[in-house]
């Protein structure tokens, strides 16, 4: 088990949040803290780079939906890239793509925030 | 006599005795009043001939003839009449001046005690006028032919001729109109008596119609008419009572239905299990039974083999009456039929759950005990799964036959994959073999310790010498008289195999010999038991991926059931276990032909839920709703098929299937 290491990358009102390891439970407490520090930054757009991330299991989902209630509260967008095909499926099931649209690449992921 | 008797006899009764007091009232009112009225009549004659008397004296200052007939013309009632009575002078007292029959007989004599005592009165009040009241008497004369009939009469005092008048009358005669309301009270009395007769008796009967029904009902219902049944309009309590009685028969024909179930599962039960022990040379074998209920779940079984091998089958069903009993027979086929197939006891046994665990619902399960005897080699080959131990007398000792310690020891009915071992022992002569079901241990004195398997061991030791037919009910009497002779709650079924003789030498003691290597082991198995943390249910996941993999899933579908057996084993360690590390998951993939399997079972007794319930992201986000609960809705969406089983005191098993 790889726990998660996350990477926050401000800019101006847009933040880039890279993972990697694994998205359990565990990844809670690191990805709230990026996600607060961000919108303290005045994030209007947070993106997320799976492509490091091997494992989701649905309470690393779980975690994706705390952060999703949050930002709709907050007004903030949020973006996705790198997931892998089968996640890609998984985050589909479970709705959260339509509330956290998946780019191929970074860059499709921050001109969509513009 | 008979209820309705009783009501027709107190009914009249009231209205007999109410007409009679209300006569009665009704009679002595109305002679009160008639003699009001005829001591008014006879004084106002009397007042009459007072007058009379008056205008004469005023006329003619003396009685002349006419007066005395008009006096005498006066009738009072029927035959009542005045008389006037010379009272002065002196030596006419007590003379009669006027009377219907004797007038100039003087009656102040005393035979006459009424007129003496009228002219004492008038005497001693000097000059008065007369009205001092009236006065019964006998009249004592033959006057009109009416001796002795009580007269009532009143008197007045005319003094200037010295007459008293007095008019009298027959009290008969007064009284006639009292007589005629008493006959007439009488004739109403009689007329509103039987018309009483004729309502009570109908309302009687009309009362008592249902209960007649009723009895006639109870008749036809004691002749085995069930589908009798009472019309019911009233809604007084007679008819609450047949009301009653229409819902007892039906409930009646309810449980006689059940009763006809159980009789049905009874006979069922009572074909299926063997009448007689099996004829072997060399072994002597007895069995008991003993149902707890009507319909038990105990059974038992000899198998027959070729040549010197024979086996025996005892078990236990989870659940007694109808469905106890269809399990049972169920068991008891598919044992049956697996003996015909496989040729040792595992295999028996592992063959008879693969049918039993789609067969029976979910909760059911059946503990067996499964013994094959070879009395060419000497040995009892045996496996057991979930079934007591059976004990082992030899040599004046009581044991425990070993048990195996690297096979399942599952009841039947609870997992698709059992791998039950065949252990064995040699036998020797003189061994008695004692199988028996838990009822016997079970059996309870009143307080919480049961009989128990050490009293069962000094119940077979102290009785094995006895006749083997004898032996099954010994111990039954010792257990029994260990409770008191409670009733048994539970089944209770023994067997007994005493060995007599051998075919071939054996050893002296007693020997477990290694498992045989006949297990029924699938190529493509992968067994793992993991601790109940989170994280390594990763382990599971690359196993069962691997084995996907080697069977040639796709990569995506490798990836879903990587998904799918990870949460399956979160929910096992969380939900399951509880997190509680000494329970531990076991995991066992399976691949079989085309179709690839993963069991994942906790031994927990958390609660698992397997609802079907879909979990909606909006209603999380904007509800405020448990972030959580994807696991069983990925699972289901993620596999081809998944089942969930709960195990009674086990645990949970839940199997996913996906195929090529």
């Amino acid at each position: 088990m790889e726990e998660i290491q996350v990477n926050l990358r401000l800019e101006d009102r847009l933040a880039i949040v890279d993972l990697s390891g694994d998205m359990t439970s565990l990844a809670e407490k690191k990805l709230l803290a990026a996600y607060d520090k961000a919108v303290a930054q005045k994030t209007k757009c947070l993106v997320f780079n799976f492509s490091r991330v091997n494992y989701i299991n649905s309470a690393g989902m779980s975690v994706m939906i705390t952060i999703l209630t949050r930002a709709q509260n907050h007004g903030v967008n949020l973006r996705a890239f790198g997931l892998s095909p089968h996640f890609q499926k998984i985050f589909d099931m479970v709705g959260l793509l339509k509330y956290i649209p998946h780019f191929a690449v970074e860059a499709e992921a921050r001109a969509s925030c513009a | 006599m008979t209820l309705r008797a009783k009501f027709v006899t107190m009914g009249l009764l009231e209205i007999v005795l109410t007409i009679a007091i209300i006569g009665a009232v009704i009679y002595h009112e109305s002679r009160k009043e008639i003699e009001s009225l005829a001591r008014d009549l006879l004084r106002a004659r009397t007042e009459f001939a007072y007058t009379l008397c008056e205008r004469y004296d005023e006329l003619y200052h003396q009685p002349t003839p006419e007066l005395k007939d008009e006096i005498r013309r006066v009738r009072i009632a029927t035959d009542g009449y005045i008389a006037v009575i010379q009272n002065e002078p002196v030596e006419k007292k007590g003379m009669l001046v006027i009377h219907p029959a004797s007038e100039g007989k003087n009656i102040n004599i005393p035979e006459f005690p009424h007129i003496q005592d009228i002219i004492q009165k008038v005497d001693a009040s000097g000059p008065q006028d007369g009205y001092s009241g009236y006065k019964d008497f006998e009249q004592g004369t033959e006057a009109r032919g009416r001796q002795g009939e009580q007269k009532i009469g009143y008197y007045t005092y005319y003094k200037p001729w010295g007459w008293i008048l007095l008019s009298t009358a027959y009290e008969d005669d007064i009284f006639h109109h009292a007589e005629t309301v008493k006959e007439r009270t009488i004739i109403a009395a009689v007329f509103v008596g039987i018309l009483g007769i004729f309502f009570v008796t109908m309302s009687i009967r009309k009362m008592f119609g249902p209960l007649q029904q009723l009895t006639e009902l109870t008749h036809r219902v004691a002749e085995g008419d069930l589908d009798a049944t009472i019309v019911v309009e009233s809604k007084d309590e007679i008819g609450t009572l047949a009301r009653s009685f229409n819902f007892m028969l039906r409930s009646l024909k309810q449980n006689l239905r059940i009763t006809q179930e159980f009789e049905i599962a009874r006979r069922m039960q009572a074909e299926m299990l063997p009448k007689t022990a099996p004829q072997i040379a060399g072994v002597e074998i007895e069995s008991l039974s003993l149902p707890a209920t009507e319909v038990g779940g105990d059974f038992y079984d000899f198998l027959p083999f070729h040549g010197s091998r024979f086996g025996v089958v005892i078990g236990d069903v989870s659940g007694k009456g109808v469905s106890g009993a269809m399990v049972m027979t169920g068991a008891l086929s598919a044992i049956r039929f697996a003996a015909e197939e496989r040729q040792t006891a595992n295999e028996i046994l592992e063959r008879s759950n693969r049918r039993l665990v789609n067969d029976i619902q979910v909760n059911m399960f059946v503990a067996v005990f499964c013994g094959i005897f070879d009395l060419e080699k000497n040995v009892l080959y045996y496996s057991n799964a979930g079934q007591t131990i059976p004990l082992l007398y030899r040599d004046g000792e009581v044991s425990f036959l070993p048990q195996s310690e690297n096979g399942d020891r599952f009841p039947l009915g609870i997992r698709q994959q059992v791998n039950f071992e065949q252990m064995q022992i040699a036998l020797q002569p003189g061994d008695l073999l004692v199988f028996y079901t838990d009822g016997i241990v079970d059996m309870m004195d009143g307080t919480v310790e049961p009989f128990g398997f050490e009293r069962l061991q000094a119940s077979i030791k102290k009785h094995a010498q006895v006749s083997l037919k004898e032996l099954p009910r010994r111990l039954i009497a010792d257990a029994e008289t260990y409770t008191g002779g409670r009733e048994h709650s539970d089944d209770l079924t023994l067997m007994a195999v005493r060995v007599e003789k051998l075919a071939s030498p054996v050893g002296s003691k007693l020997d477990v010999v290694a498992p045989i290597v006949e297990r029924n082991e699938t190529p493509g198995e992968v067994r793992l038991s993991l601790p109940s943390y989170i994280g390594y249910e990763r382990m599971a996941m690359d196993a069962a991926a691997a084995m996907a993999k080697m069977m040639g899933f796709s990569a995506s579908r490798v990836e879903d059931l990587r998904t799918a057996v990870s949460e399956t084993c979160i929910n096992a360690i969380e939900h399951g276990n509880k997190l509680n590390a000494a329970n531990r998951v076991d995991v066992v993939v399976r691949s079989e032909a085309e179709i690839l399997t993963v069991q994942v079972f906790d031994n927990g007794a958390g609660f698992v839920n397997v609802l079907h319930t879909v979990p909606r992201l909006d209603e999380k986000i904007h509800g405020n709703g448990n972030p959580r609960g994807w696991g069983l809705f990925l699972i289901e969406k993620l596999v081809d098929q998944v089942e969930f089983k709960t195990m009674p005191e086990l645990g949970h098993v839940t199997t996913l299937t996906m195929r090529l």
